[in-house]
């Protein structure tokens, strides 16, 4: 089964995720810090009136020591009732993937990638790996715990 | 299809109740058979619509239960308390396998030939010789016909009209706000708004009346819950109820239901003696268990009081030092009241027995959690061999919750109306007290501790703290340090998100006009936090551990910290000279007062000294900070302080000097 992905850059490093997945890509006026999270939490803010939730995906797969700066457009998602959303810096291809060629050797990658991790899969010549958004939200819910 | 199965499933639910009810009366009253025709009616009702969703478990117990009625009414069985639990427990499964239908769309897996049995033989056991009562019409119709201006509305829209509103309230607060931060002085445009506020309020309290409901619905289980229990427990016991018709959001009615019904249990299981306990303290044989319900300050509250026997303190605080929640010298400076509250700590209970019903320390802290869910506070009060009363104070609707908003930096938080008790400007407070790092204000002559929001959130303070808000938690006082108070507000409470939640401080955010999105304070948690603190510099720090405090009053003179009950600040003209001894009355209680310095001064700083019921003020030089790193002497009342000899001032060694 073919899987449509869009391929994004976080901290240079590219990802696929699955566009099914995504509710759409947005831009905040303003990210309210809430005090005593985590620091994979960038803070909350509101789309359409709705409370979103906003990760700091370059923490949560220890990308680089780079602190978030302003001014970026947002993936934004929902997992059961909440919404989350996380910055990127580039939108590139959209991406159509075969499920069955994806690799799911997570334990391949490296550990925090790995585990908010669908698997890896190679397009024209290129390792990507696929994000899992409800992985990621799980770990940092058990993370909290 | 799925509406009539609800409605089938609700109405069912609803008239079971009832026919509990009935069955409850006709205990007290077995002459009154016109409850009998009322049950029958209900259970007919249920056995003939079953068959409708193909129920045939419910209808087969249904009719067994009808057969049990049937005898009675036709005379053939007498009404007692075997026959009473029997159609009560056919009620009961009648229930559970409707709630299992609501939720499964089938029947449960049970088998209910043993219940259909016992039911049978109930009725065979049975001979009636006497005629009760006289043949009797068949009932004439009861049927009510809705009126033709009586509407049944789906829940779901009533809460999607309730959301709405909430959306209007929300851009009618941005509308003032406006106005008011961009001082636009146009008369109309304000009169306009003013009258659109006004009726936005009318529409808000009309549609809201239309969720609310009385509390005897949940009452209405109430009887038959104690009735089974107390048989179990073997204590008579009886029910008071008042207030019902007070009415809450029908939401919150089904929330408070379980937190209740375990409160009750709690009191029928540890608070009310056995009959002859009762007996040889003087009170009636019978206990008394009142549920009171009624309006005060906005708020719907429930006050749920037994006549037992009442919390045993010395119990409680043997068990919060056992558990680390406390140290001797900190229950020494509680309120009993402060003390009672401890049994709202998880795996708390001071039962020796685990019973059936309670003991095992599950329950208080789930009863408080599901309250503070709902924006409401729990607090307790008791007293021995009098009883003990448990008060839930609960939000009249969640659609929208009053807040008040408060500044850090420039960041907005909420802390609920329910716990706010009054806002203070802090150069209104005349004794805002730092010992090392912990702050006390004198709040309604009590020091109460205070605590910066900027440390319950860990950031360095950039804002002077402007006020402090007092807050009630679990009966008592604290109060919070914030930069600025900015408006009561009315908000939609939307659920904080998991890893938000996690955090423990919060208890749901919500957006505002502008868009912000600002967290709802759990303030429960936040005042936890400032207990923990008090009590010990991290969490729990066993007793042996704990050195005693003494406050530093000059270089060589110090107070115990557990003897303090105020830090003062007088005037030396209100003083009264009696006997060379002075005097000052402070409110109604009059004090001695002992100068350790012989000051000319006019203005002092002085200690209000408490130790068991005797009183005194202290006049002091200075309070410059708490020691607890001393050396301990074999010399009594004399400690070492970074090498050098400090005398311990108590009220003892005072009185016994003036002796």
């Amino acid at each position: 089964m073919k899987i449509e992905c869009i391929q994004i850059t976080v901290e240079e490093a590219n990802f696929l995720i699955p566009i099914d997945k995504i509710s759409e890509v947005v831009g905040f006026d303003e990210i309210f810090p809430v005090p005593l999270v985590k620091k994979q939490v960038i803070g909350v803010s509101s789309v359409h009136g709705k409370i979103v939730v906003v990760i700091d995906l370059n923490k949560v797969l220890m990308l680089s020591d780079k602190n978030f700066t302003t001014g970026k457009q947002f993936i934004l998602f929902k997992i059961g009732n909440e919404n989350f959303a996380f910055p990127f810096e580039k939108l590139l291809d959209k991406v159509f993937i075969d499920e069955d060629q994806i690799d799911r050797s997570v334990e391949n990658l490296s550990k925090q990638i790995g585990i908010n991790a669908e698997g890896y899969i190679k397009v024209n010549n290129k390792v990507l790996v696929i994000l899992s958004l409800e992985k990621v939200v799980n770990n940092l819910n058990e993370a909290s715990e | 299809m799925k509406d009539i199965e609800n409605d089938f499933v609700e109405e069912s639910l609803d008239t079971i109740e009832k026919a509990d009810n009935r069955l409850l009366e006709l205990e007290n009253n077995p002459q009154d058979i016109s409850k009998v025709d009322e049950i029958f009616r209900i259970v007919h009702t249920i056995k003939g619509t079953s068959g409708f969703f193909d129920l045939k478990k419910l209808s087969l117990v249904a009719n067994s239960c009808e057969n049990i009625l049937s005898s009675i009414r036709n005379n053939k069985l007498q009404v007692n308390t075997a026959v009473i639990s029997t159609v009560l427990e056919s009620l009961e499964v009648m229930r559970n396998i409707i709630l299992y239908f609501k939720s499964n769309s089938k029947e449960p897996d049970n088998d209910y030939s043993k219940l259909i049995k016992n039911n049978e033989e109930i009725i065979t056991s049975q001979q009636t010789t006497s005629d009760q009562r006289e043949s009797k019409s068949i009932a004439s119709s009861e049927i009510k016909f809705l009126d033709n201006n009586v509407f049944k509305i789906k829940g779901e829209t009533l809460d999607n009209l309730v959301q709405t509103l909430a959306d209007l309230v929300i851009h009618k607060n941005f509308l003032l706000d406006f106005l008011d931060s961009a001082s636009i002085n146009n008369y109309k445009l304000h009169e306009r708004v003013n009258k659109l506020s006004f009726t936005i309020k009318k529409i808000q309290e009309l549609i809201l009346t239309m969720k609310l409901q009385p509390i005897s619905i949940i009452w209405a289980s109430i009887p038959r819950i104690v009735r089974n229990l107390s048989i179990d427990l073997k204590k008579k016991i009886k029910l008071d109820f008042k207030g019902e018709q007070t009415c809450l959001d029908k939401v919150l009615l089904e929330k408070i239901k379980d937190p209740m019904v375990h409160i009750i249990r709690n009191a029928m299981d540890h608070g009310i003696e056995h009959e002859e306990d009762r007996i040889s303290k003087g009170k009636p044989s019978e206990g008394r268990i009142s549920l009171e319900a009624y309006y005060d300050k906005g708020h719907f509250v429930i006050k749920i009081s037994d006549d037992g026997a009442g919390m045993n303190i010395e119990k409680i605080k043997a068990k919060a030092i056992e558990k680390q929640l406390a140290t001797k010298a900190n229950l020494d400076r509680m309120s009993n009241k402060e003390i009672f509250q401890f049994v709202l700590n998880p795996g708390f209970s001071t039962a020796t027995e685990v019973t059936e019903v309670s003991g095992r320390g599950v329950g208080m802290d789930v009863v408080e959690r599901n309250i503070e869910e709902i924006q409401g506070s729990i607090e307790i009060d008791s007293e021995p061999n009098v009883g003990t009363s448990i008060i839930l104070n609960i939000p009249l609707t969640l659609a929208l919750v009053k807040v008040l908003i408060v500044k850090i930096g420039a960041k907005e938080y909420a802390i609920p109306e329910i716990n706010v008790e009054e806002v203070i400007k802090v150069d209104e407070i005349n004794n805002l007290d730092e010992f090392e790092s912990k702050k006390f204000i004198t709040y309604r002559d009590k020091l109460i501790p205070c605590k910066d929001l900027y440390e319950v959130f860990e950031i360095p303070r950039t804002n002077v703290g402007n006020f402090v808000v007092v807050c009630k938690v679990r009966g008592c006082c604290y109060a919070l340090l914030v930069d600025e108070v900015c408006s009561l507000r009315e908000i939609i409470l939307n659920p904080v998100p998991k890893i938000l939640s996690l955090v423990g401080i919060y208890q749901g955010c919500t957006l505002m006009a502008d868009n912000e999105v600002v967290m709802i304070l759990n303030i429960n948690r936040v005042m936890n936090n400032i207990v923990s603190t008090l009590v010990s510099n991290g969490s729990k720090l066993p007793e042996d551990t704990q050195n005693v405090k003494y406050l530093l009053v000059s270089d060589s003179k110090a107070v115990p910290l557990e003897n303090i009950e105020k830090l003062i600040e007088i005037d030396t003209k209100d003083f009264k000279t009696i006997n060379n001894e002075k005097i000052l009355k402070i409110k109604d209680e009059i004090y001695e007062v002992i100068d350790l310095l012989n000051s000319e001064a006019q203005i002092r700083k002085a200690i209000i000294l408490r130790s068991q019921n005797k009183k005194l003020i202290l006049l002091i030089d200075n309070y410059s900070k708490v020691i607890e790193d001393h050396k301990t002497t074999n010399k009594d009342n004399v400690i070492i302080y970074k090498e050098s000899v400090v005398e311990i001032i108590n009220l003892e060694n005072i009185l016994g000097k003036n002796l």
